[in-house]
Parts: C-alpha cells; sequence; structure tokens
C-alpha cells in the first residue's frame, strides 16, 4: 500500500503497475495510488516541488531540497473513483489474491488480511480529521485559454459542490450579469448554431455559472477570486473574508504533528489541464480506449480466463462484505464522474459561449451606414448563392444516396445468401464450409466486415451532426477507419503480389511440380521404404514392417499417382487464379495458398489418421493387458485399478498377447510418429500463413498511426504531476498546490492486447504436457479454429445485422437526410 | 508433601536443589513433572524389555523336507530349459515333448478328478477352454516365430534368464492353505519368457509344440503338484524324486557330466547344507518386544 517516496517516482500516476500486467484492467490497478492521495496518509513526490517556505522541514534538512513529500490527510473525503471501483482496485492491487492447491480438486487463497486493516485504520483516521476541518477546494484551470491581455475577467465553468469547480473558460472585459444572462439564454438559444442540438443533456446546466473573478473583485460574492500577473504566471487565489484559524498553517500544525505530517495544508488545489480539442477526436478518459468490441472483448475471454475472473470477482464481493466505506457518498465525491466529462465538453462549450457573447454585443445596432448595407448586401447575396450551392449539391447527395442504398441492399441479401451457404451446418457434428477452407473463412470475414460497414458509417454520420465532445463514438471512429484501412492495405499488397505471381508463373508452377513430384511422391515412398529396411538401427518387425510400409505406399501411390496426376496439367492455371485473387486483397493468395498445401497432403492426413489409430488401440490394449498380468484390472465405474483373479485360459492367452503386441509396438509407433511429424509440419506452415492472414486482417495500423500522429486521441488512463507548492506571505492569499493533469497516452501493449491473448492461448493449448501426450498416445489434438479466428472477428459484433436491421436504418438515414433537404430548400424559399 | 501440588508449582520446582530435597523415585511418565533433569535414565527404564518371545526352533529334517517345495518348482524351470534346448539344437522332434508332456497331463487331471477334488468347473469348460488355448496357439504360432527374427539373441536369454528368475521369486510355495490359485503373476512371468524363447525357434510346429508343453508345465502342474502335497506329502516327495531323476537325465543330456555335477551339488547343498545353515545362524536371532509395542489386538474369532 504505501507508495513511499524513493527519487524515481515522481508521478502520482494512474500508471501504476501496468508494466507487469497488460490485459483486462490496463489503468484501472493504479487506481489506489489517487485513493491514497486523497486518502491521504501516503506520500506524494513531486520533481520540481520547491520546498515551503517553512525552514524546518524535516526533507530539507535531509538537504534534499529539490525532493519534497508531502503527507497529505488535509485533501479530506474527496474522492475521484466510484465507490466500488476503488475498493476493487484497491483490493485486486493489496490482497495479492495467491492462490495454491490443496489436495487433488480444492484450491485455497490466501490473502494479506494485515493489509486490508492497516488500511481499514487509516481510511477511519482521514474520516475524522476531515469532518473536523474544511474541505480543500479544488480548481480545474484551462492553461490554454488564458487571455493575451491580463484586464479583469469573468471565470465561466461548472460549479459540482462547493469546493469543485470546473473552469471551462476566461471572459476578458465583458460585465457579470451580462455573463450569466448569456449563460442562462445558452439553453434556449434559437440560433442556428447546430451544436447546440446536442447540448441538451450533455451536461448539468444548473452547475453551468459564472464562479469566479480574474484581477478584480466583484460585489457579486463569486468563489474563485483570482490574480494573475502575467499570462503564463500562476493564478493565485484570494479569499474575500478574512482568514480563519483554519486557513492558516498555524491552525494545522497540531494535527500535523499529530499525524507525523511533514507539511502543511494547502486548502486550494489547483490542477491544469489543456482543453481537449474535439474536433480533432481528442478526450480525457479514465478507462483506456477500447479497440474491439464491448461484447467481443468477453466473448473472446475462453473458459479458463473467465472461470479466473469470475472467481476473482466472488471473492472481492467477500472480501468486501464487511465494507469499510459503509458511509453515504457525498456531493464531493460523486463529482468524480462529472469532471471529466466537463472538461471534454470545456473547448466546444467555450468557442459556444463567445460566440454567443459575441452575438449579443452586435445585435442591438439599428442604424446603418452606407458602407454597412452594402457590407452586408454583399454577405446577404454571397449566403444567398451559397445556401443555393449546397442545396444543390446535397440534392445531388439525395440522389447518388438513393442508388446507393438500393445498391447496398441488393449486395446485402446477395452476401446474406453467400453467408447462408458458407456458414451451413447440416449437422452440428458436421463442420461448416468456412471452418474447413481458409479462403471461405476469409470471404466469410470481408463479407461480414462489408455488412457492417454501412451501419458503422450511419452511427459515425449521427454522431457528426451531434456533439463532438460525445466521447463514446471514438472507439467505433477508429474500428471504422482501421478496418477501412486494412481493406485498402491488403488490396494495394495483394495486387502487388498478384502481379509477382502472375509474372512468375512459370517458375511458381515448376516449383510446385518439384515439390508434389519430389517431396509429396518420391520423397515419402523413400522415407517408407527406409522405414521398412530397419530404420537407423532399430530393430522393427519385418512383417509388420512390410505390411504398414505397402498399406501407406499404396495410399500415397494411390493419391499421389493416380489423382494428382489428374490435377496437375491445370496447375498453371490455378497459379493464375491466386495471382488474379491477389487484386481482392493479399488475404486471398495467402488463404488460397493454405488451402492448397492443405489438399496437396491430404494423403499425410489420411496417414496420419490410420497409424494414428492404430497406435493409439495399441497402446490401450497393451495397457489394460499389463493390468491382466499384474493380476489387477481396471474399474471403470470407480475409477480406479482393481486386483482380480483370472481364470487360467484368460491369464494364458492374455500374456501370449501381451508379449506378442510389446514387441511389435516399436513398428508401430515408429511410423505413427513418422506421420505425424509429416503433419506436423504441415500444420505449423498453415499456421504460419495464417498468422500472417491475421496480421493483415487485423493489424492496429490505424490506431497506431493514431498514436503516432496525435496521441490524446487514444487515452490510456491520466496522470497527475506536482508542479510546485507554494504559499506567499500575503494578506488573504491562500496557499495552493499546482497539479498538472496529463493524459496518459494508452500503451502499445494494449493496442496489441488481442495478440498477446491469442499466443497466450495458443501456449496454453498447443504446448503444453497434455498435447506432447496426447500426441504420443496417438490421441486426437483438437484443433481450435475457431478459437484462432476469433481475434478476427473482434473487430465485428458477434451476430451482424439482419437484413431489415440494415433496411430499417439506412431508411432512417435517408429521412434525415431528406428533411436536411427540404430544411434547405425552405432556406431558399424563404426570403 | 502432597504430590500434585508440588508438580503444578512448577517454577518452583527447577530450583529445588537435589541435594537438600529427598527424591521422590522417577516414574515413567511424560506428562508429570519430575525433579530430575531431562536427559536423566533410570536403571529401571529398560526393565519390561523382553527378548526372542516368538522365536522358533526348526528342526533340520522338517525344514529340508520343506525345501522340497521350492527344489521342485526348480526342477520344473530346469526341464523347461532342457526342453528348449533339445528343441532349439534340433536334437529331437518337438512334437514329442508336447505329447509326453500332453499324456502326463491327462494322467493328472484324471488323478486329480479321480480323487475327490471337489471341481469348481465342469469338465465340458476345462474341455472348451482346453480348445481355446491350443487353437489360439495354432493361430499365434506362425506370427510368434517371426516376432523377435530381428534381435540378437543374447537380449533374448537375458530377458528369458530375468523372467525365470522372477517368475522362482514370486511362486506359490505354500502347503494346504486354500488361497486362490493359479498365482498370477508367477504364471505370467513363465508364460511370457516361454513365449520369447519360442519365438527364436525356427518352424511353427517347434513354436506350437514347445508353447503347449510349456502351457501344460506352467499353468497346470503347479495346479497339481499343489493338490498333491496338500492330498499326501509323500505323493509330493515321490513327484519331486520323479522330476529330479528327469531332470538329471536331462542335464546329462543337454551339458554332459559336467553339468551335471554342478547341478547335482547345487540341489544337495539347497536341500541339506542351506537348512543346517539356517538352523546354525538362529543364535544370532535377536528379536526385541516391550510395552512400547503396538498392542496386537486379539480377535475372538466365532
Amino acid at each position: 500500500m504505501d507508495h513511499d517516496i524513493d527519487g524515481s517516482q515522481n508521478k502520482l500516476g494512474i500508471r501504476g503497475e501496468n508494466r507487469r500486467r497488460s490485459n483486462f484492467h490496463i489503468h484501472l490497478p493504479s487506481t489506489p495510488s489517487i485513493t491514497t492521495l486523497t486518502r491521504g496518509g501516503t506520500s506524494i513526490s513531486g520533481a520540481r516541488s520547491v520546498p515551503v517556505s517553512s525552514a524546518n522541514s524535516p526533507t530539507e534538512e535531509n538537504g534534499k531540497s529539490d525532493y519534497l513529500s508531502l503527507r497529505n490527510s488535509q485533501y479530506g473525503r474527496q474522492q475521484y473513483l466510484p465507490e466500488h471501483t476503488r475498493r476493487d482496485v484497491f483490493l485486486e492491487k493489496n490482497i495479492g489474491l495467491h492462490s495454491y492447491k490443496v489436495g487433488k480438486r480444492r484450491t485455497r487463497v490466501i490473502y494479506k488480511y494485515d493489509e486490508i486493516f492497516k488500511y481499514r485504520e487509516r481510511v477511519q483516521a482521514t474520516i475524522k480529521q476531515s469532518a473536523a476541518h474544511p474541505f480543500v477546494t479544488r480548481v480545474f484551470w484551462p492553461t490554454d485559454c488564458v487571455p493575451q491581455s491580463l484586464e479583469p475577467s469573468v471565470l465561466v465553468g461548472f460549479r459540482n459542490s462547493r469546493s469543485d469547480y470546473v473552469v471551462i473558460a476566461i471572459f476578458p472585459g465583458i460585465n457579470i450579469t451580462r455573463m450569466a444572462d448569456t449563460l442562462r439564454g445558452l439553453e434556449t438559444l434559437e440560433q442556428p448554431l447546430s451544436e447546440t442540438a446536442g447540448l441538451k443533456g450533455a451536461y448539468d446546466p444548473s452547475k453551468l455559472a459564472v464562479i469566479g473573478t480574474v484581477n478584480f473583485k466583484s460585489k457579486h460574492g463569486l468563489p474563485l477570486v483570482v490574480e494573475m500577473s502575467s499570462r503564463v504566471a500562476r493564478p493565485r487565489f484570494y479569499t474575500q473574508e478574512a482568514p480563519t484559524a483554519v486557513h492558516k498553517l498555524n491552525g494545522h500544525a497540531k494535527l500535523n504533528g499529530e499525524y507525523g505530517m511533514e507539511s502543511r495544508a494547502m486548502p486550494f488545489q489547483v490542477i491544469f489541464y489543456e482543453r481537449p480539442l474535439p474536433r480533432r477526436l481528442q478526450y480525457f478518459s479514465f478507462m483506456p480506449i477500447t479497440l474491439e468490441l464491448a461484447d467481443r472483448s468477453s466473448f473472446n475471454a475462453d473458459d479458463e480466463d473467465r472461470k479466473k475472473l469470475r472467481s476473482r470477482r466472488v471473492l472481492v464481493d467477500q472480501m468486501t462484505k464487511d465494507t469499510i466505506f459503509g458511509f453515504p457518498q457525498t456531493d464531493e465525491e460523486n463529482c468524480i464522474n462529472n469532471w471529466i466529462n466537463e472538461i471534454n465538453l470545456s473547448h466546444e462549450l467555450g468557442t459556444l459561449l463567445e460566440k454567443a457573447v459575441s452575438l449579443a454585443a452586435v445585435l442591438p445596432s439599428e442604424s446603418h451606414s452606407l458602407k454597412d448595407r452594402i457590407v452586408i448586401g454583399t454577405k446577404l447575396l454571397f449566403s444567398k448563392t451559397k445556401n443555393l450551392l449546397s442545396f444543390l449539391w446535397s440534392l445531388l447527395a439525395m440522389t447518388v444516396m438513393w442508388i446507393l442504398i438500393g445498391g447496398l441492399m441488393l449486395y446485402r441479401v446477395a452476401s446474406e445468401a453467400v453467408l447462408m451457404i458458407i456458414e451451413w451446418q447440416p449437422k452440428s457434428s458436421i463442420p461448416a464450409l468456412k471452418d474447413i477452407s481458409a479462403t471461405i473463412q476469409q470471404l466469410d470475414l470481408r463479407l461480414q466486415q462489408a455488412c457492417y460497414w454501412p451501419i458503422q458509417y450511419i452511427t459515425l454520420r449521427n454522431q457528426k451532426s451531434n456533439l463532438f465532445s460525445n466521447t463514446t463514438f471514438h472507439p467505433e471512429y477508429i474500428r471504422f477507419y482501421n478496418s477501412l484501412w486494412l481493406v485498402a492495405n491488403d488490396i494495394i499488397i495483394g495486387a502487388a503480389v498478384g502481379a509477382y505471381i502472375i509474372d512468375n508463373r512459370d517458375y511458381i508452377v515448376s516449383f510446385v511440380d518439384y515439390c508434389i513430384n519430389e517431396i509429396l511422391t518420391t520423397g515419402l515412398r523413400r522415407t517408407i521404404e527406409w522405414l521398412m529396411d530397419w530404420p537407423g538401427g532399430l530393430k522393427l518387425n519385418n512383417e509388420l514392417a512390410a505390411f504398414f510400409g505397402e498399406l501407406f505406399l499404396w495410399v500415397i501411390e494411390f493419391w499421389g499417382g493416380r489423382y494428382l496426376r489428374i490435377f496437375k496439367p491445370y496447375l498453371p492455371d490455378i497459379v493464375y487464379l491466386i495471382g488474379l485473387s491477389g487484386f481482392v486483397g493479399a488475404t486471398f493468395p495467402i488463404a488460397l495458398i493454405a488451402d492448397l498445401i492443405s489438399f496437396l497432403t491430404i494423403q499425410i492426413y489420411c496417414c496420419y489418421l490410420a497409424s494414428a489409430r492404430i497406435c493409439n488401440w495399441q497402446l490401450t490394449v497393451l495397457l489394460s493387458l499389463f493390468h491382466l498380468f499384474r493380476g489387477k484390472r481396471r474399474n471403470v465405474l470407480r475409477n480406479r485399478i482393481d486386483s482380480c483373479d483370472y481364470d487360467l485360459d484368460q491369464l494364458l492367452i492374455g500374456t501370449l498377447l501381451f508379449t506378442l503386441l510389446t514387441f511389435l509396438l516399436p513398428t508401430v509407433l515408429v511410423f505413427y510418429l513418422t506421420f505425424a511429424c509429416a503433419r506436423l509440419g504441415i500444420i505449423i506452415i498453415n499456421a504460419m500463413l495464417e498468422s500472417s492472414l491475421a496480421l493483415l486482417n487485423h493489424f492496429p495500423l490505424f490506431a497506431i498511426m493514431l498514436r503516432l500522429k496525435d496521441s490524446k486521441r487514444l487515452p490510456g488512463g491520466i496522470e497527475f504531476d506536482l508542479v510546485e507548492e507554494s504559499a506567499i506571505g500575503e494578506e488573504n492569499c491562500m496557499d495552493t498546490v499546482y497539479i498538472r493533469l496529463k493524459p496518459i497516452a494508452l500503451p502499445v501493449t494494449a493496442m496489441f492486447q488481442q495478440y498477446f491473448l491469442l499466443s497466450r492461448r495458443i501456449q496454453r493449448h498447443y504446448l503444453s504436457l497434455r498435447v506432447i501426450a496426447l500426441l504420443l498416445t496417438g490421441q486426437f489434438v483438437p484443433i481450435q479454429r475457431s478459437r484462432l479466428y476469433s481475434l478476427q472477428y473482434s473487430m465485428l459484433p458477434e451476430n451482424r445485422y439482419g437484413i431489415w436491421e440494415l433496411w430499417f436504418r439506412l431508411h432512417v438515414f435517408s429521412v434525415t437526410v431528406r428533411a436536411e433537404v427540404k430544411e434547405k430548400f425552405a432556406l431558399i424559399t424563404s426570403r | 508433601m502432597d504430590y500434585t501440588r508440588f508438580t503444578t508449582r512448577s517454577g518452583e520446582s527447577y530450583k529445588m536443589d537435589s541435594a537438600v530435597m529427598p527424591r521422590r523415585p522417577w516414574r515413567k511418565l511424560l506428562w508429570v513433572h519430575q525433579p530430575y533433569p531431562d536427559n536423566y535414565v533410570d536403571a529401571s527404564f529398560l526393565s519390561q524389555l523382553k527378548r526372542n518371545l516368538h522365536v522358533q526352533q526348526y528342526s533340520f529334517w522338517a525344514l529340508s523336507s520343506d525345501s522340497t517345495v521350492i527344489i521342485s518348482h526348480v526342477y520344473s524351470v530346469a526341464i523347461f530349459v532342457c526342453v528348449f534346448v533339445a528343441i532349439y539344437k534340433d536334437k529331437y522332434n518337438p512334437a514329442w515333448f508336447a505329447s509326453i508332456g500332453s499324456i502326463c497331463t491327462l494322467v493328472g487331471y484324471f488323478a486329480w478328478d479321480g480323487l475327490g477334488e471337489e471341481n469348481t468347473t465342469s469338465r465340458t469348460a476345462t474341455a472348451k477352454s482346453a480348445i481355446l488355448i491350443v487353437s489360439t496357439l495354432l493361430g499365434l504360432s506362425p506370427v510368434l516365430k517371426s516376432l523377435t527374427q530381428s534381435t540378437s539373441s543374447d537380449s533374448i536369454w537375458a530377458i528369458s534368464f530375468w523372467l525365470f528368475v522372477l517368475n522362482i521369486f514370486f511362486h506359490d510355495y505354500s502347503i494346504g492353505s486354500k488361497k486362490t490359485f493359479p498365482p498370477t503373476l508367477s504364471t505370467n512371468l513363465a508364460i511370457a519368457a516361454a513365449t520369447v524363447l519360442a519365438s527364436r525357434l525356427s518352424t511353427t510346429l517347434s513354436v506350437f509344440s514347445f508353447l503347449l508343453f510349456s502351457i501344460e508345465l506352467f499353468g497346470l502342474f503347479p495346479i497339481f503338484s499343489r493338490w498333491l502335497r496338500s492330498y499326501s506329502f509323500v505323493a509330493h516327495l515321490i513327484l519331486t524324486s520323479i522330476l529330479a531323476v528327469v531332470t538329471e537325465v536331462g542335464m546329462f543330456y543337454i551339458g554332459g557330466w559336467w553339468a551335471l555335477g554342478v547341478w547335482s551339488v547345487a540341489i544337495l547343498s539347497a536341500v541339506f547344507v542351506a537348512p543346517g545353515w539356517l538352523i546354525a545362524l538362529q543364535k544370532y536371532k535377536n528379536e526385541i518386544q516391550g510395552p512400547w509395542d503396538p498392542a496386537k489386538p486379539v480377535l475372538r474369532s466365532r
């Protein structure tokens, strides 16, 4: 729990322990550090913080003047996180769920109880203090909209509670009453400002108010009285009334001494932030942006992951039954969710207010001079032409849209038919077409993507006419453009690959021909002949080896000699086809090659299946005969080995067969292992091809581009930096701590989280002892294609939107477009 | 002086000077505080020790007559080895051995059947299983013949040697008690050894005859000899001496005088020297019993 001070940790961050844990709780686990800041008792350390005036500060005595630690109980009961998150996060981080196995099935979970008790004590101490002392006033201060001139200005912002303010704009040289009127009018504003449409419901209008003044004192009794000496200087906060004893330094001395605090009370917390630009789709967020669909991320978790998650949740629930957070939440605590929204809104709202203020300033002027009239007339004419042009343009757009909608619906019906054929399963045991062939899988993916695009587009388009600051659609935007980009990329690469294949067709054909002749036919035959003739000094049973060898030789001859000979003349055409398919995307040639390999190696698969069956059968028989040999037998009902009295004839025949099969086992095993290795090689080649498919289909190209271009568009959390702590001995001036709020960009590991998940799963499924045991005993090793492909589908909804859903959405969309056109028409006709 | 009060005041008991205080006699009770140091050992500590309480005195002749039970099984293994060598070296027709074995088996069966042993299996069932085994042998003989062709003979000899050693160790030598029979593991070991050896033979007929003979010798003969020694021990001794004669003859034919001499010395020492040695060693026997042993429950049967 103790984030104790060490020089390296100068950021009080929401960053925490992510370097270790890259999956689900990207930035969640670190939030306790916030809690500790507010709850008090732990320390903040700031690299650039300046030691305060008190000369007897212990840190200064130690000579570390550039480094100051604060133990802040004074921050009181202010909470940054909602209740449940906070405590879950705390528990997740601090309980340290260690589990180990007890006996065969039971798992015991230990947790660090003492940590919880420590935490509880600390929290209770803080609550006691905060009840006795006033709250810290917290002000979020935008750094990018401070006016050039330092004339008296008005602060507009949200007042979330009596000690919690978010400043969104600073208006210089404006009357407070007029500003208040404008704010009141903002709700009922009847202006052609399209932005106002989305404003309703985006914030609580009762909280938006004039909350303070800069460089002058008003008689309205506003809560914030600020002075700024220059544009870059830190704002200083003044009280209107005489400072109370509580605000004074001495007022806290006893308290600090009592709790061993090293620093003093800071009644003002100023948190600087740079307003995110909504037009550039920047925003702040506690949670990292999720690039995959929400329902998909849970779908992707396989049983084991899910079980782990579930048990953890249950445990955390149980642990917090006797909750230490039993007191009701106050306004101060609830405002956590508000301020991040308000910060996200600030830029848009600020510009809107500016516009409203400037309009109000221009409005009442009746008398025009000639010059004015000419200017106004030209403007009018100009706007009329503009309106007409835009009307014509939208008319054209509407016709095009109708044609497009028709085409889309036709396409959707056709693709639905194809998809139904692809996904058809006559029985649940028989795999669908798309599960057999990589090409058809790829086709399925592309069709589904194409079915989803119009819906994504309409969603985005609707959003566009709405408020920009609404942050919910950003992931959707990234997903949409990511998939478009990937397809475009795929086609570009594919064209190159396709052209290359077509150009080098002869060479490729001869290579494939060589592979078929030399590797698949002659090579295999030679291997089997080698196996028949005591391979590597292994003394196999001659007769059995000859039998197996001839059997497998026959299969290989049958497939390679007869069927592949029919297939061979078409090889150039097939290669040409593969080359052509490159123009639809590089994924298609790759998928086709994977399928071709599967097709050409069917005989190996058949031999593998046959030898695996024989080997497995023999091992099973040997095991039960071994039990007989020892005079035991397997009791299936109780799943154990019982002793048993066999008859003499059973014993005799059993032992005879046991000896016989033991001596035949090496022969069978050698043949089986040969084919298993061949099969493994083919699987590895196919897996490589399919992982390149996954890379082409799912690479977070757009996200990476955004990360490079503007990392604020991919928020991965927030962090706080201690900028400065100042105490000016001036009368009425408040002691203030300056903190900077910064967005954390989404870590690159989070973008590739799906890949990590997949690799972990592959590792668990294929690199385990279980699989090796299965492989060695000739049992079937299941290849879960659908699991591998879950990555590729993670950008798509689980159930695709139906035809009627699409039709409905397109219809609604067209209606809105038509309404827009009508509006424009009305604009032209009206004078 | 009240004893219990004295011990409960634990702090004082340590301070007491042993020279001054009259000592209470030491008692072997761990849960009582006593004025003695921790490592104190009283003279009465091992007073209840008893030695060689259950040791029996052996008589030489009883031991040597009992050793014939083991000797008779060793004889049958030796006969088997002799037969194998005879067949392997193409000295004799393998069918002879099979026929002699079958005749002996029939005789034994009728004797066993006629002398009033209560039968658990009917004769038809016995005949059925006999036919089954014989036909299985017929079917498997060609396969067995080529089973270890690629393996070298040395490893086969080694395998069969160890299998026979294990067979002799695991064999059931009990006299008279009604345990289930046949003993599974030893029979299986012997049959496995026979199968391994049979796979070295060259013709199908020899494989078949050899396996049939080995089944009669290791599957059926133990049942008969066990019955016989519970029926009458004299008959068992007679059977053993017949086996001895047959073995000696076999040894002579296979290995000559040299083998016969070694074999006879080994057998005679097992029957006469080994029991004497065992009796001589009895004086080193040192069995310790005492009250610290776990109690033996006395079961009142019936």
